[in-house]
């Protein structure tokens, strides 16, 4: 059988588009191939020696992809650069792995993520996750498996009302955040109109029940419209109109910046002037970025100090820009998350799950951290409930009032 | 009066993006059986063009531009994957589940290389506005509708009133016999893959200035998109233009009147009645007819 230079010029780019292809397909489907950061966290850690490869490991997870990867990175880098100085200082063992993994800001993912981080009998603790739906999600996994966890951002206050042992907050709960950021409100006027839009989520509805709560302790119908709204939606004109017909002085966007950038945009679009007001999910470099013009003026509560606050948190701030580049939102609590655990692990009888949460668990652990000192209730929260409120002006977020109760 | 203006404008400008992308689908459908998920991935795929020749070139070269690497990818597309294998007589079902792997191939591209953050393509001129019976409309939304309009009775005009119309009407109603008559069946799908993909790309551009760029920002309007045609019961141009209003207006309406979470609820709730109403069975069958 002979063929023609045509069909033969034809099988071969045929071939070659094949392995083109098959290659393409390969190297998007191998696993975690599109987590570069956590291989390069990986690759670098173990390189240290054949037998740190099989040591003790410390998993952060973090939603590394997905919406909320900016601020997800930003924790995650954190966390690692506060570890990595606790190797370097002697504080941990040199043989101590740090490995990240990606839970993609998704609850169903984070679950099979708990799952893979407890099988490995090397990993002995725990930062993470970065959502609070996330967090609440894996904590029973995490728990089954004695797991000590910090959360370095988590503010639903559900997950330490579960009663598990195993878990710790750094930042102040949305039970106290939320009530902080609506007290300003009321201290403004007792009789002002505010409508409440939430993502649907498990920290969007926390936030804004506990904020409506503390509003509805003032007697008047301060609360004109209380909606949820699924993020995807991404076209939130027709619930800005109903909110525009209600005339509020305020609204409170209970989401996180990816839902927030576009609502506060389409806000001003259609004429609605509040102000607006957001906890911590928005309070990200990404959102002001996204939002552009529309942010000026968004009133945000936070739960970590800003830059100056204190000798402490500027040597922080300085050295993460040299090594990961600008803070994005959640570094500092990241930072601190770590410095827990490595203190814990310092601290520990033996460097096994049971050890480091014995050390945490002892009413006098306590950690001096970016935020402040730490040291957990019984429960797992945070004693030190560090607040902030910062106001959007000229394209940066500026503190507007703080306060810390211990 | 301006608050029902303003309803009317979202029910208009929602539907005009649907519209934009169930035509496509729609015509993909027609001529090739299948329906055609890629068409998401299209969507998004012009949206970062946009973003990317953005950064290299004035806004106004960016547009054309990204269109065109969008209907390259579409050409590409048709010409590598589905081409050969219809030529191997491969099923409906076998199209539609490359589709859907070309759906996810292409938004894991777009992932690696751009990012999963959250992007835009930030211009005063797109948050400009006018007010129109009391209703705040932005320059993209304005843009968004009057393009879907104006696409629709184009390709409404080319496929009544065009020899290359009667050649598609021809290979939707019957392929093989359009062939057996001398008809150019692949040549006729290679343009309907590009009119496609065109419409995918003005949706998208139009999006992406109008919302945000995300990779998974596609599989949503083609969701609904393929809502629309359904609930059109892929009859005709003018049923897909009724059906994208009506789903749209359900969607807004379910917002306006029991809450926002349930807006889609109420959107596919009018494609589970539609098909209650209008024996389902039926429906698949005369896919085939185009009036």
């Amino acid at each position: 059988m002979r063929f023609t230079e045509r069909q033969t010029n034809r099988w071969a780019f045929l071939l070659l588009l094949r392995a083109v292809c098959s290659l393409s397909l390969f190297v998007i489907t191998i696993p975690g191939c599109g987590k570069s950061d956590v291989d390069k966290t990986a690759q670098t850690t173990s390189s240290h020696s054949e037998v740190s490869r099989r040591g003790t490991t410390i998993a952060i997870v973090s939603s590394l992809s997905g919406d909320l990867a900016a601020n997800g990175k930003d924790m995650a880098n954190g966390a690692e650069m506060a570890l990595r100085e606790a190797i370097a200082s002697g504080m941990i063992a040199h043989t101590v792995n740090i490995e990240q993994y990606d839970d993609q800001g998704d609850p169903k993912i984070a679950v099979n993520v708990a799952n893979q981080v407890c099988q490995n009998t090397n990993v002995v603790a725990v930062v993470g996750h970065l959502t609070s739906g996330c967090t609440l999600a894996a904590a029973p996994v995490y728990s089954r498996s004695n797991m000590p966890v910090v959360m370095p951002v988590p503010t639903n206050p559900e997950i330490t009302e579960k009663g598990f042992r195993n878990i710790f907050r750094v930042p102040a709960t949305d039970a106290e955040q939320a009530p902080f950021l609506a007290r300003y409100v009321l201290s403004k006027d007792k009789h002002t109109r505010v409508a409440v839009v939430h993502d649907l989520t498990a920290y969007g509805m926390g936030f804004a029940t506990a904020f409506r709560e503390t509003l509805e302790t003032s007697g008047d119908k301060v609360v004109a419209l209380f909606e949820g709204v699924q993020k995807d939606v991404r076209d939130f004109r027709t619930l800005i109109t109903k909110i525009k017909e209600k005339a509020p002085e305020y609204v409170l966007v209970a989401a996180t910046y990816d839902m927030g950038a576009p609502f506060v945009r389409q806000m001003r679009e259609l004429g609605l002037n509040a102000t607006v007001l957001s906890g911590d999910g928005m309070f990200s470099t990404q959102y002001i970025e996204l939002a552009g013009q529309a942010a000026e003026g968004t009133i945000v509560s936070f739960i970590a100090p800003s830059r100056g606050a204190s000798p402490a948190t500027d040597a922080f701030f300085a050295k993460y820009e040299e090594m990961y580049g600008k803070v994005v939102s959640f570094a500092p609590l990241g930072y601190d998350a770590g410095k827990v655990i490595a203190s814990a692990i310092s601290a520990a009888s033996s460097v096994t799950r049971e050890g480091i949460l014995g050390s945490i668990s002892r009413p006098e652990f306590q950690v001096d951290g970016v935020t402040g000192i730490i040291r957990f209730a019984a429960n797992g929260d945070n004693m030190n409930k560090s607040l902030s409120l910062y106001v959007v002006r000229g394209g940066r977020f500026t503190l507007l009032r703080s306060d810390v109760s211990r | 009066m301006g608050i029902y203006a303003q309803f009317g404008i979202n029910v208009l400008a929602t539907a005009a993006l649907w519209l934009s992308v169930a035509l496509g689908l729609a015509l993909t459908l027609w001529t090739s059986r299948f329906l055609n998920f890629a068409q998401g991935a299209l969507f998004a795929w012009s949206a970062y063009s946009l973003l990317l020749f953005d950064r290299i070139t004035p806004l106004l070269v960016a547009f054309p531009l990204a269109m065109i690497s969008t209907v390259l990818l579409a050409v590409s597309l048709e010409k590598v994957v589905y081409a050969p294998m219809r030529k191997r007589a491969a099923a409906p079902l076998v199209l539609m589940l490359s589709s859907l792997g070309l759906y996810t191939l292409l938004t894991n591209i777009i992932s690696l290389t751009f990012g999963d953050e959250v992007r835009t393509v930030r211009r005063q001129i797109f948050q400009d506005s006018v007010l129109f019976c009391g209703a705040v409309v932005t320059l993209p939304r304005v843009v968004l509708i009057c393009a879907a309009l104006f696409l629709v009775v184009i390709i409404w005009i080319v496929l009544r009133l065009t020899r290359m119309g009667k050649a598609i009407r021809a290979i939707a109603i019957d392929a093989d016999l359009a062939e057996c008559c001398g008809l150019n069946a692949e040549g006729h799908r290679l343009f309907v893959a590009i009119t496609s993909s065109f419409l995918a790309a003005v949706a998208g551009i139009l999006y992406a200035v109008d919302v945000d760029i995300y990779p998974a920002m596609g599989m949503r309007t083609m969701m609904f998109a393929f809502v629309v045609v359904l609930v059109a019961r892929n009859a005709s141009i003018g049923a897909l233009v009724g059906a994208s209003v009506v789903v749209s207006a359900s969607m807004h309406a379910g917002a306006w009147v029991i809450g926002s979470q349930w807006q889609e609820c109420c959107a596919f709730g009018i494609l589970v009645l539609s098909l209650l109403i209008s024996q389902p069975r039926n429906a698949w069958e005369r896919h085939l007819q185009v009036k």
